[in-house]
């Protein structure tokens, strides 16, 4: 059973990469499929990060524009496009609670300025270098990393904070923010050294 | 590993892949990667992790509606402005700009060029409305977003740059007029460039530093200005000039000279840094 469903998992990445080439080539169509398939985690994880479903609509939109933009560039023979979604997700989600946290007018409605276009941080499709089943991997080792190393992580992963705005904002000391999250790194890290 | 520096480092990587790192040990982290192998892997495997993490978070359908949006937002953009870079990055005030946006019109260059232009055009024009109409607040808050925003988009250019499968690195070294100078430039046809310089002699005021690229059988292409500070140390994060094309296999001279603040066409004094990369 087991070797069915890796085999199914192959057959599924690989139809993500055929998809992706062909979304290189100009199919809108080909677009739409992958939106099917990942548009579910794409809109999970930006809300997890944003919070506001219109935000993490906006952030959807985004992500899915610049698949079409750099799909030309994705040459990943094994990496997997789910892993790609993820990081751009992340980069585009963290850009756009940033620009809120910068502008709390706009929690009063203000429609956000058009001199502020959000576009940054530009997760390269090579960047995206491990398998689904590692990034399936990966996640499951990180829901069950010890409390103190999960909460922290999560700080800086899902609300993009540096080592000293989670102390402030957890009262936890400094030293001892870097070190759990520098463990917690390296244990998600070691989860890839056993996987072939 | 012995080197204790090299070990400090090291456990900066994976908070830096993460993007926790704080503004100043960032920085001294950036300088130490330009220069480590060892480091730049560490990154990328620390960078591809984190996905993982994302991967966890629990999948949520979203609204119908939603999808011929995003299809339609994304298919209705020209492809052939992804090359471009979205923003010129330089150590440089905005209104610096201004010379090099005459020059590109009045040089008549090629469509891709010439659309550059017109993004930076729209740019300012854009820039310029809201300096007119926000109130000082508004500024404020720009600046803190821009910083946030620049500090995530800086990292993530500089990784993308060391990482790209046609980068080069290129060791300076000064010449005459610069003896103590030393540079390391890293140049992806496809990603950008990234150049960090020490040991620069200060300028006197209304000059600056251009960094040019020299490919055989061409003239010597801008590849940005350079502004140092006071202990002669400078950094800069900038597309690939258009110009230079998109093949680095004959070999690259990277060189430095001393040049009016507005940037020349080609260069106009002695060059006082540099270094190549042999054809492949």
């Amino acid at each position: 059973l087991a070797a069915l469903e890796s085999t199914l998992r192959d057959e599924a990445a690989d139809k993500d990469r055929a998809l992706v080439r062909a979304v290189a080539g100009g199919s809108a169509d080909a677009l739409a499929d992958l939106y099917d398939r990942h548009a579910g985690i794409v809109f999970g994880l930006a809300r997890r990060i944003v919070l506001r479903p219109e935000d993490a609509e906006e952030v959807v939109q985004d992500v899915f524009a610049q698949v079409w933009r750099q799909a030309p560039r994705y040459a990943g023979e094994r990496a997997s496009v789910a892993g790609w979604l993820v990081m751009l997700t992340r980069a585009r989600a963290i850009d756009r609670l940033r620009a809120r946290r910068a502008r709390p007018d706009e929690d009063r409605g203000e429609a956000p300025s058009a001199a502020l276009p959000l576009s940054s941080a530009d997760p390269n499709p090579e960047a995206a270098t491990l398998s689904a089943e590692q990034v399936r991997q990966v996640g499951s080792v990180f829901a069950t990393l010890p409390d103190p190393q999960r909460v922290l992580l999560g700080l800086a992963y899902f609300e993009g904070l540096s080592h000293s705005e989670i102390a402030a904002r957890t009262g936890v000391p400094l030293g001892t923010v870097k070190t759990r999250i520098r463990s917690a790194m390296e244990t998600l890290r070691q989860t890839l050294d056993v996987t072939p | 590993m012995t080197d204790v520096r090299h070990d400090e480092f090291a456990e900066l990587a994976a908070a830096y892949a993460l993007g926790a790192l704080d503004a100043p040990e960032r920085q001294r982290f950036e300088a130490h990667l330009v220069a480590c192998d060892d480091c730049q892997k560490d990154v990328a495997v620390y960078v591809s992790v984190t996905a993982g993490i994302g991967a966890s978070a629990e999948p949520a359908a979203p609204p119908a509606a939603l999808k011929a949006r995003a299809i339609a937002n994304a298919t209705a953009r020209a492809r052939a402005f992804e090359r471009l870079p979205s923003r010129v990055e330089t150590p440089l005030p905005r209104p610096t700009l201004f010379p090099w946006l005459a020059l590109a019109a009045s040089l008549a260059l090629c469509v891709a060029a010439g659309a550059y232009a017109w993004m930076l055009h729209a740019e300012l024009e854009s820039a310029r409305r809201v300096l007119t109409e926000t109130s000082a607040r508004a500024e404020t808050q720009r600046a803190q977003l821009n910083a946030a925003r620049g500090d995530s988009a800086r990292s993530a250019r500089l990784l993308d740059v060391l990482t790209a499968s046609d980068v080069v690195r290129v060791s300076l070294v000064g010449t005459k007029g610069a003896s103590a100078a030393t540079g390391q430039a890293y140049w992806s046809p496809s990603r950008g460039l990234w150049f960090t310089a020490g040991g620069l002699p200060v300028l006197s005021p209304g000059r600056i530093y251009q960094l040019w690229l020299v490919l055989p059988r061409q003239a010597p292409v801008s590849a940005g200005l350079l502004a140092v500070n006071a202990q002669g140390t400078g950094t800069l994060l900038a597309p690939s000039p258009a110009a230079a094309g998109s093949s680095r296999a004959g070999g690259v001279t990277v060189a430095i000279t001393d040049e009016p603040t507005a940037g020349s066409p080609g260069p106009t004094t002695p060059i006082l840094l540099a270094g190549s990369a042999k054809p492949e």
